[in-house]
């Protein structure tokens, strides 16, 4: 390794690399030890990769491979979704899913899918006729069957890392955010030193959990060679008020390429369509692209005819990480002291819960001390949004929060506030909206924008027009006005 | 116009001061013989949701439920969003609300040196003019239309045209600009929604009208005070007759 002239700073027990839901997962199990940990993440905020555009689905794990490690995970996370949701004053609901079929072909196909819930553990049935109708009261009539899957959820899955990386913080462990790997040194097989763009670490162990790039980090630092390719998802954002119709999620049989489009409430009422399925070479393409949308349009009318347009709030497209091995996860054969917490495709929400214990057990049975860390934290102090209760005496208490910035959210400068100085505050007006959802509403920030812009100013350096959207070089303006 | 006919009538503004986000220099005046007729305001306050005849409210006054028979939404307009016009693309910064960037440039930021100002109606022309004088370097402009279509001074004008996408990040830097089967790619740092004017919807449960909802929306262009007078009438008939 080069040598950088960056002084030695940290020598943390562990360095987990990569902030999203499972890099912030890792970071809140490890918080309860008393052991210290640090984490990396070359975005200017947690859960903006990945972990920022997925579908919320907190899966319950009933089509998983049984016996797989992800199985496993899912299936264990799964029942611990109401607590934690409480603890983190993160928004859950256990909605519900049905598979439909569309031929007595595809239904052939239900029995066997129905034997794989049970293996996992999870309760399911084979619905027909009323039946069907009853528990997908929104779902085409074409749809000849179906499996109905109760316990399938949804989480708020961009408050998520926010809310896991808030406890860590708050139980001592640092989050280093803007900040990239760039290279490492080894001896004895172990890695011994990190160099990222700002500092140097010689951890004990090192976790890459790096989503898209954790190809890329591994091989950095001296682990195992692999490739994670983007797979994009186009989704299509529906407002609250066509919320109302869809009670549960729908989803046709699996194809090669997963379920294929879905339609699901979210945890905060609206409802997603999508998403497809492209596997790209950049992993910086986001972009929609008008025929990909369309198709995701026309796909989810299959499994609901009533979906209209005119309700579309937001498009926009998200990665997921595709490995040529589904869930990396292990010790590294190259480097001794790396630990792979990669290519997590698909459940990486779902897995979150359960993968951070996993995590944390492979480190200590490597070493790492057990010994409880007897002032963590187990909750955090966080005021809801008026939307999470609609309870508006509760918001009125404090006066900040009688000062409605976003309308369509209902989102209130306490909230946004509140947003600013949270143990791992918002650092721009995206991270404020992931927070909070202003912005996010019906109109699009025409009404809130610059309010929001405006508090959200108050918190960063520099002048008005310097602050940032999201990642470094998106201000929100070009510069200050000239002329009259 | 309802206290006037003898209605009890309570208005509810989410900002301090009558006349909505673009004050019309008729607001005050009105606003007066509002009071004078009976209507109680509740200024600074938002109608946050509408449910089983009851209003809920938050604002300076903390949180208030209102009894209503009727609910009349004249909540204003905005311009289409992003998703509303069919614009695909990455989502860098610098794709901005028309109305955002008025309240904006009156703050002094500039939103961009190349801003691309999509719309036919006064707010597109009021904003290609005002990033013009603010210091944009060029403003250009995608119009719908296309017949009798003047380009606004100062303006590179598209007519006739739409904007496909949107690309560059973390800031946009280039929209894809379509005239039928002619795609340009522009050059923008900036890219202002300011197209069509559509109602602005934001009380649960009364989004998309209902029982004892009455619409009060003028969303003709250009915004003239004749117009907004004529969809106060009407909604004051509607009421009337909602209340029966």
């Amino acid at each position: 390794m080069q040598s950088s002239g960056l002084p030695l700073v940290e020598t943390p027990d562990v360095l987990i690399v990569g902030a999203g839901v499972i890099g912030t997962s890792i970071a809140m199990a490890l918080s309860h030890l008393d052991v210290d940990v640090a984490v990396v993440e070359r975005r200017h905020d947690v859960g903006e990769e990945t972990s920022r555009a997925n579908s919320g689905i907190a899966n319950c794990g009933w089509s998983l491979a049984p016996g797989s490690l992800e199985a496993q995970l899912v299936c264990a996370s799964s029942p611990r979704w109401e607590d934690i949701a409480s603890r983190l004053g993160v928004t859950f609901r256990r909605v519900g899913l049905t598979l439909l079929a569309f031929s007595e072909e595809e239904a052939s196909g239900i029995s066997a899918l129905c034997e794989r819930a049970t293996e996992n553990g999870v309760t399911v049935r084979e619905v027909r006729g009323d039946e069907l109708a009853e528990v997908a009261p929104h779902a085409s009539g074409r749809a000849v069957a179906g499996i109905y899957v109760p316990d399938e959820g949804v989480v708020d899955s961009v408050r998520l890392p926010v809310a896991f990386a808030e406890l860590a913080s708050v139980n001592g462990v640092r989050f280093y955010l803007g900040e990239s790997v760039v290279s490492a040194s080894l001896g004895n097989g172990q890695v011994e030193e990190v160099l990222t763009t700002k500092r140097r670490f010689r951890p004990r162990f090192v976790v890459n959990a790096a989503g898209l790039g954790a190809d890329f980090v591994s091989k950095s630092l001296g682990g195992d060679e692999f490739s994670i390719t983007p797979r994009r998802g186009q989704w299509v954002l529906l407002d609250r008020e066509f919320g109302k119709r869809v009670p549960s999620i729908l989803t046709g049989m699996p194809g090669k390429l997963g379920h294929g489009p879905m339609v699901i409430p979210t945890a905060h009422g609206s409802v997603l369509i999508g998403p497809d399925a492209e596997d790209l070479e950049d992993k910086t393409d986001k972009s929609t692209t008008g025929a990909g949308l369309d198709d995701v349009v026309d796909r989810c009318r299959v499994l609901m005819p009533d979906i209209d347009t005119k309700f579309a709030i937001k498009t926009f497209a998200g990665l997921r990480p595709h490995s040529d091995k589904t869930y990396r996860v292990g010790w590294s054969e190259t480097a001794g002291n790396l630990l792979q917490a990669a290519g997590i495709r698909s459940t990486g929400v779902s897995s979150s819960l359960a993968m951070g214990d996993h995590i944390r057990d492979l480190l200590v049975g490597a070493g790492l001390s057990d010994r409880l860390d007897a002032g963590a934290r187990n909750d955090l102090e966080y005021t809801p949004p008026l939307w999470a209760d609609g309870d508006y005496a509760r918001v009125a208490k404090d006066p900040l929060g009688r000062t409605v910035v976003c309308a369509c959210e209902k989102v209130t400068a306490a909230d946004i506030h509140q947003a600013l100085r949270e143990p791992l505050p918002a650092t721009s007006i995206g991270g404020v909206a992931r927070r909070t959802h202003a912005t996010w509403g019906r109109c699009q920030g025409s009404a809130c924008l610059s309010g929001v812009s405006f508090i959200t100013s108050l918190y960063t350096p520099g002048e008005a027009w310097e602050t940032p959207m999201h990642e470094p070089g998106s201000t929100l303006g070009a510069g200050v006005t000239t002329g009259e | 116009m309802l206290a006037e006919r003898g209605i009890g009538v309570t208005l509810v503004e989410r900002l301090p001061a009558p006349g909505g986000q673009e004050p019309e220099t008729d607001a005050a005046q009105l606003a007066r013989a509002a009071s004078r007729a009976g209507v109680r305001m509740m200024l600074g306050t938002l109608a946050a949701e509408f449910r089983q005849g009851q209003v809920h409210t938050l604002g300076v006054e903390g949180a208030v439920t209102l009894s209503a028979d009727a609910l009349v939404v004249a909540t204003g307009s905005r311009p289409q969003t992003r998703a509303e016009l069919g614009i695909a693309g990455e989502r860098g910064a610098g794709v901005m609300p028309g109305s955002a960037t008025r309240h904006l440039l009156d703050s002094g930021v500039l939103l961009g040196r190349h801003p691309l100002v999509i719309g036919d109606g006064h707010l597109a022309e009021e904003l290609c003019s005002a990033l013009g004088s603010a210091g944009a370097i060029t403003v250009t402009s995608v119009r719908a239309g296309s017949d009798g279509v003047d380009p606004w001074p100062g303006t590179n004008t598209f007519t006739d045209a739409r904007v496909l996408s949107v690309h560059g990040f973390p800031r946009v830097n280039r929209a894809v600009v379509s005239q039928g089967d002619r795609l340009t790619h522009v050059h923008a740092d900036a890219v202002i929604l300011a197209a069509s004017r559509v109602a602005m919807r934001n009380i649960e449960g009364a989004v998309f009208g209902g029982p004892h909802v009455v619409e009060c929306f003028s969303l003709a262009e250009p915004k003239t005070f004749d117009n907004a007078e004529a969809a106060a009438m009407q909604a004051c008939e509607q009421t009337m007759l909602t209340l029966r």
